[in-house]
């Protein structure tokens, strides 16, 4: 019993243990995936800033390399007049990506058209020209020939007597252009930011409407909350000393975005931003992560639900067995051992009772005259009319072969007898399939709890003895065991 | 003389408003259909209604003293053009449907030209288009669109403007005699953020000032928004002068701020406190006027662009085209010694 109970205890154990290694695999897997998902849209954020930034370098190469080749160009022809030169370039000018070109003259006069060399002088970029040694790109500025924002950018011609400088100019707008990937569109902010004023013309929009014109990070901090580790200080800070790049989280506007930032090289001070809400681009992997956890939670809950149906199969199974093992299968009702485990039990109670030990009479020679079904019969008959004729708790059990055994509980001695005159007269006659009718008797001895036997064992001898008597006195009768000392009545 | 003559026009304009106000629909109207939106402000002739030349005016505000200087600018261009000319508008700056609507009517009503102070710059793009595309002439005014979708635009470079503001404030600085080696501040106050205008004076203010201001001096990092209201502002500008002990500077990037900062700085007798703001309002023109007070005020020429943008508009429908696209207006430094010539002249 006990071994029952430890291997019981032992089997819900490895059960519990099972469905936890099994939550704690789907819950690993769930982070591993959220941490897959993390890293993926890392990695594409890095690669989306890069490739802003390369754009963006490129595109200033490629205004650097095309001005050099001007340069070379204008060198080549240092004997033509100015205005000759700067008509011959005007003509190659590659108008589909640059909106002017001239030059700034030794004696500090500007060539070019009225509206550039207007602007030019108000930017006081002629001034920054004829002070530097080298090239350099301007600030973006609006344009008055076009309307549009554009960069300028400042080459020195060396071999050239009368130009001192050649000037080239690019529309953001086509900067910008080269940004725009479809993909993206509507789901990132692109800007380009001035590290020491921190002002940033926005260059790609999710919302477009800020699309090329300028703004001031200071202007928007109120709508950033920077997460921990990281300030605006911070991230100021690491522009203004030049660090090339970097990346941080923060949630603008109350939506959590990723930030990343990349020097551009051929504007020094001036930064690539690119600004991605986290839910734009995590959407397809959190998705995973999420379903790949409710797959999970599905899959345990499956095996909950089965290792329930085999307990309760294995519990159905056990009733059977035990049943199988405790009632007799021809009268159904207890077989010996499980009538004496159900009357011991009883016993412990300590309440009155009567233990009756029947006997078919004559079984043997009814068994050999009519056969040994009808004798099956005969035994089915006895133990139904044993249902009918005693109180519905008391215990039936068959002995062996004739021989039945019954428990009253909370009998008393003349009860009983009342009981066994309403069974003797209820299985006589018996109808055989035939329709024949066959006289049945038996005889029964009885024993009182506790006075004839205080335990199962005495209690049987006691009503055996009775029993006994009967049949030395001529059978079909029943008869209680007297007091100890006592005849049999 | 010339001023006695804009107050003419602009009263003109007034009246004839009046008088058509009480004419019969038909008579003050277009022909296109009249919206039913409670906002727009429907077209008015206000010159040569016998003329086949047709110049549409839309505005994006009726309010205030800005938009009187610009109906001003309109009407006296309008004198001296040889065209018949509607104006129009909405009556509150956000009804951009509203807009929309009023530059279809202009477009079905064949205009020839089309003044226009777009109130967004991205939603009014496919109106422009829709213009250039019936080769109307198109001039912008007081503020652009995100497409090159127009013949010029006439407006203030307020990137330009906020830098001249950041200089001002600078030279007002040392002026007052601030040591560049010791810590400093100035604050920033503005109506809105969404606003493309005040956003450029912030810039061009920073712009300036990263560039040209001692490493030492630096900008408050509360920036308030004060909505539009004077209030606001004020208490903005209180809230400033008591939390930061080394401000020495305040910025206002418009009428409402530069209102907040003047009444403060003398409701507080803050004369250690160098102001540079935009616009003139009689507290702003109380503030500079005192000697006491370091201050100055930008002015717009919004005057100009509408008076410009109309010529424009007259040379471009008599074909000749501009090489110019963007013509920035400039602004009007006032200070006390601007002040004094206007009262003497």
């Amino acid at each position: 019993m006990k071994d029952r109970r430890k291997n019981r205890k032992k089997r819900r154990l490895l059960l519990a243990l099972y469905l936890a290694l099994c939550l704690c695999i789907i819950l690993f897997a769930y982070l591993h995936l959220r941490r897959i998902a993390e890293n993926y849209n890392t990695d594409h954020l890095e690669l989306i800033t890069g490739l802003y930034a390369e754009k963006m370098n490129e595109s200033m190469e490629y205004l650097q390399n095309y001005a050099q080749e001007d340069v070379t160009m204008v060198e080549a022809m240092k004997d033509a007049a100015p205005s000759r030169i700067l008509q011959s370039l005007t003509e190659d000018l590659d108008q589909t990506v640059f909106c002017n070109v001239g030059f700034l003259l030794n004696d500090g006069e500007l060539l070019g058209t009225d509206c550039a060399v207007a602007d030019i002088k108000k930017k006081e970029l002629d001034a920054q020209a004829l002070l530097s040694g080298g090239s350099f790109t301007s600030d973006p500025y609006q344009s008055s020939e076009t309307g549009t924002m554009i960069m300028t950018v400042f080459v020195p011609v060396k071999k050239s007597p009368q130009i001192r400088t050649l000037y080239l100019s690019i529309a953001i707008e086509d900067l910008r252009k080269l940004g725009i990937y479809e993909l993206l569109r509507g789901k990132i902010n692109v800007h380009l930011l001035k590290a020491d004023s921190e002002n940033f013309i926005t260059c790609i929009s999710s919302g477009e409407d800020t699309a090329g014109n300028w703004n001031n990070l200071l202007l928007q901090q109120k709508y950033f909350t920077y997460n921990a580790g990281y300030s605006y200080h911070d991230w100021v800070k690491d522009m203004r000393a030049g660090k090339k790049d970097g990346q941080f989280s923060a949630q603008i506007r109350g939506e959590d975005c990723t930030i990343a930032y990349r020097s551009i090289s051929g504007m020094p001070n001036w930064y690539v931003i690119v600004e991605l809400a986290n839910k734009n681009i995590s959407n397809v992997t959190q998705n995973f992560s999420i379903w790949g956890g409710i797959y999970g939670g599905i899959l345990v809950g499956f095996t909950i639900l089965y290792m329930l149906f085999i307990l309760l199969l294995e519990k159905k199974d056990k009733k059977l067995y035990m049943g199988l093992s405790t009632i007799d299968s021809l009268t159904e009702i207890l077989n010996r051992r499980a009538f004496q485990n159900a009357v011991e039990a009883e016993l412990s109670k300590k309440t009155p009772g009567v233990f009756l030990f029947i006997d078919v009479d004559n079984f043997k020679r009814y068994n050999d005259q009519y056969g040994h079904s009808n004798g099956d019969l005969c035994l089915k008959h006895i133990a139904k009319a044993m249902h009918q004729c005693f109180p519905a708790e008391t215990l039936l059990g068959r002995y062996g072969g004739d021989e039945f055994v019954v428990y009253l509980k909370a009998a008393s001695s003349s009860q009983v007898s009342v009981y066994m005159q309403a069974f003797r007269k209820a299985i006589s006659p018996l109808i055989l399939p035939t329709g024949e009718e066959v006289p049945v008797s038996v005889s029964a001895g009885g024993a009182s709890f506790p006075e004839q036997g205080k335990d199962y064992v005495s209690l049987c001898r006691s009503a055996d003895a009775a029993l006994y008597e009967v049949k030395q006195t001529g059978k079909d009768a029943f008869k209680m065991k007297t007091r100890s000392g006592d005849k049999a009545k | 003389m010339k001023l006695q003559k804009k107050t003419a026009g602009f009263l003109s304009v007034f009246a004839a408003a009046l008088w058509l106000g009480c004419m019969p629909a038909s008579a003050t109207t277009t022909e296109p259909a009249q919206t039913e939106d409670p906002g727009i402000v429907p077209y008015t002739c206000i010159s040569n209604p016998e003329k086949e030349t047709c110049i549409y005016v839309i505005l994006k505000n009726y309010h205030g003293n800005y938009w009187k200087s610009v109906i001003e600018g309109v009407t006296d261009a309008a004198e001296e053009i040889d065209a018949a000319v509607y104006l129009g508008g909405i009556d509150n700056e956000t009804d951009i449907d509203g807009q929309i609507a009023l530059m279809d009517q202009a477009i079905d009503a064949g205009a020839d030209g089309i003044l226009l102070a777009p109130a967004n710059s991205t939603s009014l793009i496919e109106s422009c288009q829709r213009a250039k595309k019936e080769d109307i002439a198109l001039v912008l005014i007081d503020s652009t669109i995100n497409s090159s979708d127009y013949d010029c635009c006439y407006m203030t470079d307020n990137m330009e403007a906020g830098s001249i503001a950041a200089k001002e404030m600078l030279s007002m600085l040392k002026e007052a005699g601030n040591d560049p080696d010791e810590a400093l501040e100035v604050g920033i106050l503005l109506s809105s953020d969404t606003s493309q205008a005040m956003v450029n004076r912030v810039s061009g203010f920073l712009e300036y000032w990263a560039s040209d201001a001692p490493e030492q001096w630096d900008i408050a990092e509360d920036i308030f928004l004060n909505g539009g209201d004077v209030k606001t502002a004020q208490a903005d500008a209180a809230k400033l002068l008591d939390t930061h002990s080394q401000l020495k500077g305040l910025f206002g990037c418009n009428n409402t701020s530069t209102i907040g900062i003047s009444s403060t700085l003398l409701a507080q007798e803050r004369t250690d406190i160098a102001m540079v703001g935009f616009d003139l309002a009689d507290e702003t023109r109380a503030l500079i006027q005192d000697p006491n007070y370091p201050g100055v005020s930008l002015l717009q020429k919004q005057n100009e662009m509408a008076y410009q943008g109309m010529h424009a508009l007259e040379s471009l429908i008599n074909g000749n085209a501009s090489t110019q696209k963007y013509f920035d207006t400039g602004v009007i430094l006032i200070d006390q010694d601007y002040l004094m010539e206007h009262e003497v002249s």
